[in-house]
């Protein structure tokens, strides 16, 4: 019989360099999760994206062991290391704080597409799109 | 964010969220640099759950939140103060006593009156006692028991060892509950470092232990060097290692998923390394190595 499966957390960890602080160890502590095994397989998964910020799930059983599952980085994560910037704006409407070419929209959005709801490229550049404009970053052809 | 006993505080504040705002949070969230926050699923409803670090960070960042016309964040319940013991106390509670190798046995202490002596194990067995954190080394992972087997295996009496990257510092302990005459324990993360003081004096053991990035504060050579982390700082762990070790010094390593071995051993071969032993299990790899005479 199938385990049961007590919570399912979703977090956004660095690649590679997770450690039981916050978020964590509050969010899997308290499941019972033992945090070590928990960051070293999460580590060793990911440590050849260093530098980037890895949306993980993780499902835990009922019996404390867990099993989790990776997925590409967000699209406003990617859209400020294209424009090299460290914050979105806070009036994205008024006050521009970046800029990407569209060929960079199109590279993250090939990237996210698996993770995307789109039917194409196409669509998830759309998608991406819409990101950069409500984080205040232009796109330029 | 620390209160007189260096224990972690913050702010649980929890929401209920539905799932087609989900991804918009998220987004809003991280592009302002906040990732202090965990999303639950339960039952088919969303909740997200932030911890902040004082109330000036959770005016911030809630304030940022609702400007925003798609958010729309339902109260569940109130906020409220927590510490480390709130989360780890769970965690605790489920680690019993257990042999983690043959003869070495892991005490994870609650209290301070545990003295062990209701474990029954033989005479010569060694007793570790922890007080499971939030270091790295419990014991109860593959690869630490990878290093510890093979540590054992090569730890002479008299020998000089050095534990890169130590965490709780329970290899450390290891290395002189068996028999060597110095260990020095180094980790990046002074945390870590505050960890593995605890073990050694709840263990009654002599050893060293500072701040350092591998082997940056690091004078002396070694007879062993152990290193349990993961495979890319073990690569740098390599290249560095061969200042550090006496002649015929060993290099003890864990922490490499099966499909990097080949590549590992690529590198340790380039870096002029013998390999003397591996040990795998279903999915790690440890190794042992030496300098190689040529190199």
């Amino acid at each position: 019989m199938a385990k049961k499966v007590v919570a399912q957390v979703r977090l956004q960890l660095p690649a590679g360099k997770a450690t039981p602080a916050p978020p964590v160890g509050p969010a899997l502590g308290q499941h019972g999760v033992n945090l070590m095994e928990f960051c070293k397989s999460f580590n060793a998964a990911t440590a050849d994206k260093a530098g980037m910020l890895i949306p993980v799930v993780v499902t835990i059983y009922e019996d404390r062991s867990f099993t989790f599952i990776t997925k590409t980085p967000p699209a406003s994560f990617l859209l400020k290391q294209a424009a090299k910037i460290e914050k979105g704006s806070s009036e994205p409407n008024r006050v521009k704080v970046g800029k990407v070419t569209r060929q960079q929209v199109r590279e993250i959005a090939e990237l996210k597409m698996k993770d995307l709801n789109a039917r194409d490229v196409e669509a998830a550049m759309k998608i991406i799109e819409g990101t950069a404009r409500s984080m205040g970053i232009e796109v330029v052809d | 964010m620390k209160n007189e006993q260096n224990k972690i505080e913050l702010i649980e504040a929890k929401f209920k969220i539905s799932e087609d705002q989900i991804e918009s949070l998220e987004e809003l969230l991280l592009s302002d640099n906040f990732n202090r926050y965990s999303i639950e699923q339960k039952e088919n409803e969303n909740f997200i759950t932030f911890y902040f670090k004082d109330i000036h960070e959770m005016e911030k960042i809630l304030k940022n939140l609702q400007m925003n016309p798609e958010i729309e964040l339902k109260a569940e319940g109130t906020w409220k103060k927590i510490t480390e013991d709130d989360w780890l106390d769970s965690f605790r509670k489920s680690f019993q006593p257990f042999e983690m190798i043959e003869d070495i046995w892991i005490l994870p202490l609650k209290g301070i009156e545990e003295d062990g002596k209701n474990i029954e194990m033989k005479d010569s067995a060694i007793l570790i006692k922890l007080i499971p954190g939030m270091a790295f080394g419990t014991g109860l992972h593959e690869t630490t028991k990878i290093a510890a087997r093979l540590l054992r295996k090569y730890l002479f009496p008299e020998a000089e060892v050095l534990d890169v990257g130590c965490g709780s510092g329970i290899l450390s302990v290891i290395a002189a509950k068996s028999g060597a005459k110095r260990v020095t324990a180094v980790d990046n993360d002074p945390l870590a470092v505050k960890k593995a003081e605890e073990t050694f004096e709840i263990n009654g053991i002599e050893a060293e232990v500072f701040v350092s990035d591998l082997f940056e504060n690091v004078n002396d050579k070694y007879d062993i060097i152990v290193s349990n982390i993961i495979f890319e700082v073990l690569v740098n762990v390599l290249k560095d290692a061969k200042e550090f070790l006496k002649e015929n010094g060993k290099l003890v390593l864990s922490g490499i998923t099966l499909k990097k071995v080949d590549e590992f051993l690529k590198i340790a071969l380039y870096n002029n390394y013998e390999l003397i032993e591996e040990l795998k299990t279903s999915d790690w790899y440890g190794c042992v190595l030496k300098k190689s005479r040529e190199g």
